[in-house]
């Protein structure tokens, strides 16, 4: 009737079916945020390994080693914090979904070339970090978490998060907006 | 009829305010862009400080690391024994009499080296002292990868060599210095202005000095020296994954790989055997 053509589109969704994408798309990114929270918690806490294990896929020019080696985990704890929150949920989503298919890219590449890693100094029994050999087993697993953020970039959608409450603010908005409506004009008479 | 048209007009009237209503909702629509637009600002700006920020404090990292003096520590007896440099850039110290060789293969670089140094040093010093062993120092670029930016094992091999060179007094001095204050493995090695400050306390310095560092003369021999070493089964050690390879550091007494970190009377015992009481 009257409300219900004037009912704004995007207020559509309050299905069951919405509601479990929702759901869905909520445990994406709160999986999401804690990948990428705690995996550059690890990279922060520990620079030299995380040097160590940049300059281990031997793909960058020695130069770019440092710099990128000390970027890494404050991108990574950034892009978490933003999932987190859910603001902006599918422009983050595209970027942790390029990120991580840069690493893998850079974990095949490492498994074509056979590369190990090795840093070669050791006395009698001390310490020579073993080879890496989980490349399919990491490939997998960065895989998934592309899925995750796929999910987020195809229906950016969750509850709890910041987008959510913008949208909602914007629909008030326009509510109101047509529920004042145009003051009513005599139409009596006119065809 | 009345009801018809009344509808219609009602209709109509729904139609009108239903087009109003869009037409506001259009003016409105700028909104929606606009929060859209900065969501996505927010984002960008977000990360971008965040790898900003990264590469500025791994900057700061490496320039205050480059501030560190590197205290110059003296070995008081290293008058007592000849030092001198080998044409294969070794550097041999200890009498020629000493019936006991030693070969110490090490990276400045290396974190195990230093152990090793540290454990050792004063025993080993004690038989330089003695007369009893000589050491051959084989000073390698194994970990010329592991500092950032590369190549510290080189920048302080060769400059350790160009002491033994000059000022063969001071080598040992240099040489120690470096283990008690070895650069964070995986982080920005001491620069070559660092390595020459402290070659400048413990007073070795001139043209010549200088020449043999900036010449990077030795750079090639080192090289060298490290790929004969990696090859060479001989002094291939059992690593923690199983297979058998060259590592720094690397001690051969005699001719025979040492395992220093389990035996620890290595040298004692050796010594005991090779001048009986």
């Amino acid at each position: 009737m009257d409300r219900a053509r004037r009912r704004p589109v995007a207020v559509l969704g309050e299905g069951s079916l919405s509601r479990v994408l929702d759901l869905i798309g909520t445990a994406c990114r709160l999986g999401l945020a804690a990948v990428w929270i705690g995996s550059g918690w690890v990279k922060a806490a520990d620079p030299a390994q995380t040097v160590a294990a940049v300059r281990a896929y031997d793909v960058l020019p020695s130069g770019l080693v440092g710099p990128v080696a000390g970027a890494l985990p404050l991108l990574e704890l950034a892009l978490g914090l933003l999932v987190l929150i859910g603001i902006g949920q599918r422009l983050t989503g595209v970027l942790s979904a390029v990120l991580l298919v840069v690493y893998i890219a850079g974990v095949a590449q490492s498994w074509a070339r056979g590369l190990t890693i090795d840093c070669g100094c050791f006395g009698g029994g001390g310490r020579v970090t073993a080879a890496q050999t989980h490349y399919p087993q990491e490939i997998l697993r960065d895989i998934g978490f592309v899925v995750l953020a796929g999910w987020l970039v195809v229906r950016p959608r969750s509850w709890w998060s910041v987008d959510g409450w913008l949208r909602r603010g914007r629909q008030d908005g326009r509510r109101q907006q047509v529920d004042a409506g145009p003051s009513p004009r005599p139409s009596v008479g006119r065809t | 009829m009345s009801g018809g048209r009344a509808s219609r007009t009602r209709t109509k009237r729904q139609g009108k305010s239903a087009a109003a209503a869009k037409a506001v909702a259009a003016a409105r629509g700028g909104r929606r862009d606009l929060s859209k637009i900065v969501v996505a600002v927010v984002v960008v700006v977000v990360v971008a400080a965040a790898v900003i920020g990264g590469v500025l404090f791994e900057q700061h990292k490496a320039n205050v690391a480059a501030q560190t003096v590197i205290p110059a520590r003296t070995v008081a007896g290293s008058a007592k024994y000849p030092v001198s440099i080998e044409k294969d850039a070794t550097v041999l110290v200890g009498r020629p009499t000493a019936k006991i060789t030693v070969d110490a293969y090490e990276d400045f670089e290396c974190p195990i080296c230093r152990e090793f140094e540290s454990q050792y040093f004063t025993s080993v010093e004690r038989q330089l002292e003695a007369g009893t062993v000589q050491v051959r120092y084989h000073m390698l670029n194994l970990l010329d990868q592991s500092s950032v930016p590369a190549g510290y094992s080189s920048l302080s091999a060769n400059m350790a060599l160009a002491v033994a060179t000059v000022a063969p007094d001071k080598f040992m001095d240099f040489h120690y210095s470096l283990y008690q204050k070895q650069p964070e493995e995986n982080g920005p090695g001491w620069t070559q202005a660092q390595l020459l400050s402290l070659a400048d306390r413990l007073g070795v310095r001139g043209t010549r000095f200088h020449q043999l560092v900036t010449g990077r003369t030795y750079y090639r021999q080192i090289q060298t020296n490290l790929d004969n070493a990696s090859t060479n089964k001989a002094l291939f050690q059992p690593s923690s994954n199983g297979s058998s390879g060259f590592g720094t550091p690397t001690i051969v007494a005699d001719g025979t790989v040492v395992n220093w970190q389990s035996d620890t009377t290595w040298l004692a015992d050796l010594v005991k055997t090779r001048y009986p009481e």
